[in-house]
């Protein structure tokens, strides 16, 4: 009796090592994905409409599940990344296109993230010109010194840090009937003002990078497909970690901002606003939580651009290789960080018209890319008896249309802002 | 590219996609695919996929003069009376759905690479020479070739092709198409040729399927050889990619002691499945070595090695190390063991040569015996190789029973920060 309890124990014990081996891509994936747009947007949400939005989180988390799940999945099967895999289906011509387009806007992403340290060193009186620096060379520095299981470790850590805004949160008195009802409850506000801020919502949630990211994560690290249950459990805790985040970050807005009236135009402007409101160190917390965001968010996305282009064009990728081998590799990567940095130093360049375009790029490639994943995952050839089944085909289809009409809405609204 | 000598190149994305027409100009489609039949040296190119959609194509015999003289835009005229169903014959590959964009191994440059074009050679017939692997590739591909031929006109920098001859490229779809599977032939012997270590990499960098189908065709004593030479890391992730009766195969033809490190890197639940596999005998000194505690003698040491009883003669003892020599590392010693195991003493090689065939081991043999205890640690075992220069060291009970050696080579990696810190201090 009791043995047979140890033997269980030890078996939960085993279990619960793997699935801390496995974790990882999908956690990071969705924590990266509060990044400084991110975090701007929510607290955009927050201060200018309250507790109005947070329902979304919702079917947001969702279908950011359904997505990643997919790639999940495709990574673990094939052993291929995503851009491999789009290169051996659909030809080099559409792979080519597919990764011009992957390489701007996630260069607007990059900008958006130095954009986000230099705000948040500003606020702790740092000035840009110190810190920007610094966070490249950082970024920079990672790759070429640490292999990449430790930088995953890195980032594992980093992802806690995104607790500040959960205590950020309870530090500013949240109604918690309210927020229940909120989110219970959805209600659509019948104003442009709104609906834009719902397309903007989902635009930044669900991004291409993500895709392409995880789905390479998940090949670098192994996972057999006897272990898919674990390896799916990190993509959904990593969903609803990255919802609950998000959701707070609204709550904060809402319950301190919006309740006074203050209007903000970024996240910088939040964590500044919150001091004379929620006090001095939700401020901070609010601050040190869009500094790590931003870092953590910069040391992936160059990353990830370059190793997604080069893998689908047939360059030597990885950062276990040297310079010698990889030249496009590290070429890339470093032209990506010296930009994203360079341009916040330079005052003249306006951060807004790259945004835009990143921005209007972003809409046209997700629908494209939703629609390669589905014709790839339903591939027999490729993912044999791990095709979608049909009811989760159905709602990954549904959610796929609504989120691909979203971010062309999101795309069109980028052409007209400007 | 004119027809010189009864011969023209031609890549075969100057193929893919062209307009087909009848005699008299009417529209068939576009060439869809390019039908080669595996034949050494080179695929002999058979004809051609033409159709108006992927799905819906005719098998065309090669035109092979006209492709060889074609013009830029220019069509590929057909007698729609040639046309025949499109069955691929036994040996049969298509060229853009088996082969362009796919990963291959440059079995010369031990690269895995990705196919941008293919290179084909018309004479009499045509045949898969080479394939294309580098930028100006790409850059045909998407069709820019031409204005960046004219940039780098400009600039005195001619582009430059990486072609791979057709010899050293390993394909490896394997692929099922009309209700039949087909496989690209392997050419194992190439392969076979290639460092370890490098086949290791190549293994690192394919996708699951490609990996799982080399693996196979190389054969578990092919892999275990790779293995063995291979880091670690690469180890563990090459094991634990297969199916666990697959790596426990290989892993039986291992070294146990390299065996047990590996199974020990590997995540739990893998460990318990891939040794469940492993046959009983050497399964149970799996099990042992996996237990004993990692950087300790035991850890370290290989419990094979060559022993002979007291009595024996130089000439037979020199026999038995011929007859083990391709199955155990550590020839250069041979342990003199009682009938209970208990070490008695040592002989090298070198000794056993210089001394006469039919002398007992029992005299010539080194009876002042350093030894380590399976419990030592990495450093004392560091400090027994600095202090002796031995290739390898006995590990003895507390009764002096033997259990297996640690051989330099195979503690050389751990050792050599312990050497640093000696030289050091």
């Amino acid at each position: 009796m009791t043995e047979r309890k140890t033997a269980r124990v030890r078996r939960l014990g085993t279990r619960l090592a793997l699935f801390f081996a496995l974790l990882g891509p999908g956690v990071i994936t969705a924590n990266v994905d509060n990044d400084a747009g991110g975090i701007t947007t929510y607290s955009q949400a927050g201060a200018r409409f309250g507790l109005a939005t947070l329902w979304v989180f919702v079917p947001l988390c969702i279908s950011l599940i359904v997505v990643q799940e997919m790639c999940n999945r495709m990574g673990v099967v094939s052993g291929k990344g995503l851009s491999d895999l789009i290169r051996e289906r659909f030809g080099v011509k559409w792979t080519f296109y597919l990764m011009l387009g992957l390489l701007v806007t996630n260069l607007g992403n990059i900008l958006a993230e130095f954009a986000g340290v230099a705000a948040a060193g500003e606020i702790f009186g740092i000035p840009r010109i110190v810190s920007v620096p610094l966070a490249a060379f950082f970024v920079w520095a990672i790759v070429l010194r640490a292999s990449y299981r430790t930088v995953e470790k890195v980032f594992l850590v980093a992802c806690l840090f995104y607790v500040s805004y959960i205590v950020a949160g309870f530090m500013s008195h949240p109604p918690t009937k309210e927020i229940a009802r909120a989110v219970a409850l959805p209600q659509i506000q019948p104003n442009a003002a709104y609906l834009v801020m719902l397309v903007g919502l989902v635009g930044t949630t669900i991004a291409p990078w993500m895709q392409f990211y995880q789905q390479a994560a998940v090949v670098e690290k192994n996972v057999r497909v006897e272990d898919y249950a674990l390896s799916r459990l990190d993509t959904i805790i990593g969903g609803i970690a990255v919802s609950v985040v998000a959701a707070f970050i609204v709550i904060v807005c809402a319950t301190s901002l919006n309740a006074h009236g203050v209007r903000i135009e970024s996240a910088a402007d939040a964590a500044r606003g919150l001091a004379p409101l929620a006090g001095r160190y939700a401020s901070w917390l609010f601050a040190f939580g869009l500094l790590n965001a931003s870092v953590f968010a910069a040391s992936i996305l160059p990353l990830s651009t370059s190793y997604t282009i080069c893998e689908a064009l047939g360059w030597e990728s990885g950062v276990d290789k040297d310079f010698g081998e990889a030249p496009q590799f590290y070429g890339l990567y470093t032209v990506l960080i010296a930009i994203g940095a360079g341009v916040i130093l330079f005052p003249g360049i306006s951060l807004l018209t790259i945004m835009y375009v990143s921005q209007v790029v972003n809409g046209i490639l997700l629908p494209v890319v939703l629609v390669f994943m589905l014709i790839l995952i339903n591939d027999k050839r490729i993912m044999g008896a791990h095709t979608n089944s049909p009811v989760f085909n159905g709602i990954a289809i549904l959610l796929s249309i609504a989120v691909a009409g979203i971010a062309v809405a999101s795309g069109a609204m980028g052409i007209m802002g400007r | 590219m004119g027809v010189e000598k009864g011969f023209a190149f031609r890549y075969v994305s100057e193929i893919l996609g062209r307009r087909v027409t009848d005699l008299g100009g009417g529209s068939i489609g576009r060439v869809q695919d390019v039908v080669a039949s595996m034949a050494q040296p080179y695929p002999l190119v058979r004809g051609l996929m033409v159709g108006r959609r992927p799905g819906a194509v005719r098998f065309a015999p090669c035109p092979c003069d006209q492709l060889a003289r074609l013009r830029h835009r220019q069509a590929v005229r057909i007698d729609p009376a040639t046309l025949q169903d499109p069955t691929l014959a036994p040996h049969d590959f298509l060229v853009r759905d088996w082969l362009l964009d796919k990963q291959i191994v440059d079995v010369q440059g031990a690269k895995v690479e990705r196919v941008n074009d293919v290179h084909i050679l018309f004479t009499d017939r045509a045949w898969i020479v080479h394939v294309d692997v580098g930028g100006t590739g790409l850059l045909r591909r998407l069709g820019f070739i031409d204005a960046a031929r004219r940039l780098t006109g400009i600039v005195r920098q001619p582009l430059k092709d990486e072609l791979i001859s057709w010899k050293f490229v390993q394909t490896l779809a394997e692929t099922e198409e009309l209700g039949r599977p087909i496989r690209l032939k392997i050419e194992h012997s190439r392969i076979r040729d290639l460092h370890p270590g490098e086949l290791a990499d190549i293994l690192e960098d394919l996708g699951k399927e490609e990996r799982a189908l080399l693996v196979h065709s190389l054969g578990p004593e092919a892999v275990a050889d790779v293995l063995e030479e291979a880091e670690g890391q690469v180890q563990t992730s090459v094991i634990s990619q297969l199916e666990p009766s697959v790596a426990a195969d290989i892993l039986e033809e291992m070294d146990p002691g390299e065996a047990a490190d590996i199974l020990g890197n590997l995540r739990g639940a893998h460990t318990d499945e891939i040794i469940a596999e492993v046959e009983a005998p050497e399964r149970a000194q799996l099990e042992q070595l996996i237990e004993y505690e990692e950087k300790t003698a035991a850890s370290l040491m290989t419990p094979e090695f060559i022993s002979v009883p007291p009595e024996t003669t130089v000439a037979a003892a020199l026999a038995e190390v011929r007859r083990l020599a391709s199955e155990i590392e550590a020839i250069y010693y041979t342990y003199v063991l009682d009938p209970q195991g208990h070490l008695k003493g040592v002989t090298t090689l070198r000794s056993m040569l210089r001394a006469q065939p039919e002398q007992r081991l029992g005299e010539i043999m080194e009876t002042r015996l350093v030894t380590v205890h399976p419990e030592q640690e990495l450093k004392e075992i560091a400090e027994v190789f600095q202090k002796y220069s031995f290739l390898g060291c006995p590990v003895v009970d507390d009764e002096m029973r033997m259990m297996g050696v640690v051989l330099i080579k195979h503690a050389f990696d751990d050792l050599l920060p312990e050497f640093k810190r000696e030289a050091r201090a």
